[in-house]
């Protein structure tokens, strides 16, 4: 049965390799070619060849806008919070849901969990508009025992909490998942090991688990950073409105109006540059770091 | 094993992997295979036309089957194997359509905003659209006919005498009125309001009484007002300038957003909002929200088109739970410097385009031509006969009830979704069968009166707006008009200085230079 690792062997590997390879160079490498648009003034019926080259222009156009240092503080600061209180939401729920050991109760709460993740921003924007609102069910709850109505759609302040409680609450179900199965990879043998020198369960959890899941934390989380100045701008746009556009306008939502419904490509195309090469900047920063730090990186 | 078991598995092997990728190419090859209606049996391919559109927001159009019997029959009808291709409404077809363009796919007939408009910007300029005016001449009597002379000078239509463009009309030269709830008036003993003071009088008895009888008097409002103040442009005429429209004043072009006259504007609505005469979630009540309001009986009056009387306002059934619910049409207030609901308009509702490229100009022309020709007049206005109307004593008989017309709102999708001449739900004929047709055609006289002068008529989108939509006149999402009017009405800033700081604001970032650019464009277009 033993077969010799033979040159036919190594070519049908690269043959098994080659859609996933093409897929990578026809779908993600080619189209990176269509940068070079952000230099243009990219028209779209003289295409790429015949577009007149204006260098950076739309570069400093961008940095010239007025509301850029605002729209930016606003991306920043949203991606902020939605890393701090975000990111970490699925790993502690992955604990709490690690630590239940009744498989009947564990499965169905895992799924229901996670259902969340599968509806469409505009639904979850209609339910939590439906609970915020004037006259929505937190107001009418919250009357019945006297307190003041609040519209808190409309609150600046509470904008960005609103925004950033709607992702954990759609997507942390989704992303325990990842962390569940690092969980399930930990070796049984040093609970029980614990257990023999008598470590309870929050020291388990504490010299144990938390220390195996370290790489999938750090990977996870260098892999959002590269996000930092992408917000999701469907929920953005659901949830904005103008008496919390002060803090609601992202880097998306004008990219939106001026790239999709102003057809300005190359100026667009510009400010996706920009947002790349801060996500690369901060990825690679922070893998070194990391590298240094922890011994874990992504590359 | 001997060996030449394992050559067999990596022959099969092999051949999987050439499966798999052939499927993958051939994926991205196959070009995609569009809905459409083709019964026609002429296998002529110069009677082929592939229709680019939007479902103009009706139920019909955006669950159209393949093989649909209006498509089927029009085609027949036409004799031109016709394929509808149907794209979102509003902002969704305004991206749709920008993408579509990118991708340099074009169909026969296109449907824009005008030529050169901003979803495909140097189209015009590329020669990407068919020049039209010879081939009208030659076959588009019908056309000429149908479409008013001031339509061709259009920018929208025209450039430099020549015709890129073919206008379509909307159903109405203006369609705008307020509706009111008359059974409230009624029940209240007042007359039809006609003075501001008689407006603010009715709210006020609409805030006091419980109106729609639920036993919860606060929860009907005298105004009911839709995000971003769509359709709910009231108040701003009456006190002499409107947010999106333009004014020429001391020879300069001017948008209303920036007018002294706006203040007055603003500390009226400033005293709706504080008084509750209008709704407090006015800023994020979106269009079904609005809708449901007003089916509910929160709303005691509210601006809409005449157009959608038979649709949802005029009928009792679409109010729940409030018996003997009735509206009428009434004019907008007489306010201290005027009237008026709908900005004097070009009346094109959208604009045909043909790509050049294609060849299929003379077809193109010759179907419009057909489509504005008498022989057309009953489909779009009545459907097919023996299906959706039929004919007795020489006269036909067609019903909103039958329900051919009625589910999925049927007869939209002939009078309006594939209706080449635009909006045909107010046409003559149309108007001759429907049912309320005296009040509808009461409607339409009414949202007459309510047009005023607009002195940026014909203006083309400026390229001082193109990067900074901020700034663009009126009071669309994400503007700083906007931000400043909720701002102002809710109390967050007060109105001095607030309104002065906002014109300031606007004419630094780039709105004296789109004053200078539209008072030259409006120069050039005036001859002066």
């Amino acid at each position: 049965m033993l077969r010799k690792f033979s040159a036919s062997d190594s070519f049908m590997l690269w043959l098994i390799a080659l859609p996933g390879v093409l897929f990578f160079l026809v779908f993600k490498y080619v189209p990176m070619l269509g940068n070079v648009i952000a230099f243009q003034d990219y028209n779209l019926f003289t295409g790429i060849a015949y577009s007149p080259w204006v260098g950076f222009k739309h570069f400093a156009n961008m940095f010239t806008y007025e509301e850029f240092y605002h729209i930016l503080t606003n991306t920043l600061l949203l991606s902020l919070y939605s890393l701090l209180f975000g990111f970490p939401a699925p790993l502690i729920l992955a604990l709490f849901l690690n630590e239940i050991r009744r498989a009947w109760f564990k499965r169905p709460v895992q799924t229901l969990l996670y259902l969340p993740h599968f509806l469409s921003w505009v639904i979850v924007g209609s339910i939590f508009i439906n609970l915020l609102s004037y006259d929505g069910f937190l107001n009418t709850l919250l009357g019945k025992i006297g307190v003041r109505t609040v519209d808190y759609l409309t609150q600046p302040s509470y904008f960005r909490s609103i925004l950033v409680g709607m992702s954990i609450w759609k997507e942390m179900g989704w992303g325990m998942i990842i962390y569940l199965a690092a969980l399930s990879g930990i070796n049984p043998n040093l609970y029980e090991a614990a257990r023999v020198d008598g470590a309870g369960r929050f020291r388990q959890m504490r010299s144990i688990t938390l220390p195996c899941l370290v790489p999938t934390i750090v990977v996870l989380f260098l892999l959002r950073v590269g996000n930092v100045l992408d917000s999701n701008v469907e929920q953005v746009m659901v949830m904005l409105n103008p008496l919390v556009s002060d803090v609601g306008e992202v880097i998306d939502t004008y990219v939106y109006r001026v790239g999709l419904l102003g057809a300005q490509f190359s100026y667009t195309t510009a400010i996706a540059i920009f947002k790349s090469l801060v996500g690369l900047l901060l990825v690679v920063g922070l893998n070194g770091l990391s590298r240094r730090t922890t011994g874990e990186s992504i590359y | 094993m001997g060996k030449g078991s394992s050559a067999l598995k990596q022959f099969s092997s092999f051949l999987a992997v050439v499966t798999i990728l052939s499927f993958i190419l051939s994926a991205c090859s196959n070009d995609k295979e569009s809905s459409d209606g083709s019964a026609a049996p002429s296998g002529n391919p110069s009677k082929d036309l592939h229709i680019l559109l939007s479902h103009s927001n009706a139920k019909y159009a955006m669950q159209v089957k393949d093989n649909d019997p209006y498509i089927k029959e029009l085609s027949k009808l036409s004799g031109y194997n016709l394929n509808f291709e149907f794209l979102g409404h509003g902002n969704d077809f305004t991206q749709q359509m920008t993408v579509r363009f990118a991708s340099g796919d074009l169909p026969d007939l296109i449907r824009t905003d005008s030529i050169d408009s901003t979803m495909h910007p140097g189209a015009l300029e590329n020669g990407v659209f068919a020049d039209l005016t010879d081939l009208l001449d030659k076959y588009g009597q019908h056309i000429k006919a149908s479409i008013p002379e001031e339509a061709w000078k259009s920018p929208r239509v025209s450039k430099d005498g020549k015709i890129f463009g073919i206008p379509t009309l909307s159903a109405l030269p203006a369609s705008r009125v307020v509706y009111i709830r008359q059974d409230w008036l009624d029940k209240l003993g007042m007359d039809t309001p006609v003075t501001l003071d008689d407006y603010l009088a009715y709210f006020e008895a609409v805030k006091r009484e419980d109106m729609n009888g639920n036993g919860d008097p606060n929860d009907e409002y005298g105004f009911y007002v839709r995000e971003n103040l769509i359709y709910s442009n009231l108040f701003f005429t009456e006190f002499g300038a409107e947010p999106g429209t333009w004014y020429y004043r001391d020879g300069q072009l001017q948008p209303g957003i920036i007018q002294p006259e706006i203040k007055d504007s603003l500390k009226f609505w400033k005293q709706l909002y504080d008084k509750g005469y209008i709704n407090p979630n006015l800023f994020t009540n979106k269009a079904s929200d609005w809708e449901a309001g007003i089916k509910q009986g929160k709303a005691g009056l509210w601006v809409h088109d005449v157009t959608n009387y038979n649709s949802n306002w005029g009928l009792p059934e679409f109010y729940v739970n409030q018996e003997g619910a009735k509206v009428s049409m009434i004019q907008s207030p007489e306010g201290p410097k005027g009237h008026g609901l709908s900005a004097q308009g070009d009346q094109i509702y959208f604009v045909w385009v043909v790509p050049a490229a294609n060849g299929k100009a003379e077809e193109a022309i010759k179907f419009l031509d057909w489509a504005w020709s008498q022989e057309a007049d009953d489909f779009f206005a009545l459907g097919i006969e023996g299906n959706n109307y039929k004919v007795e004593n020489g006269k036909p008989v067609w019903s909103l009830e039958d329900p051919a017309n009625k589910d999925n709102d049927a007869s939209v999708f002939y009078q309006l979704s594939i209706n080449p001449r635009g909006d045909g739900r107010m046409s003559d004929r149309v108007l001759d069968v429907i049912p309320n047709s005296e009040a509808i055609k009461g409607g339409i006289e009414t949202a007459l009166k309510d047009v005023y002068p607009n002195d940026g008529l014909h203006m083309p989108t400026l390229e001082a707006f193109k990067n900074r939509p901020e700034l663009v006149p009126g009071t669309g999402a994400g503007t700083l008009f906007l931000d400043m009017f909720s701002k102002v009405i809710t109390g967050k800033e007060p109105l001095e200085p607030a309104f002065d700081k906002f014109v300031a604001e606007w004419r630094r970032r780039g709105g004296d230079e789109a004053i200078r650019e539209a008072t030259d464009w409006y120069r050039a277009f005036h001859n002066q």
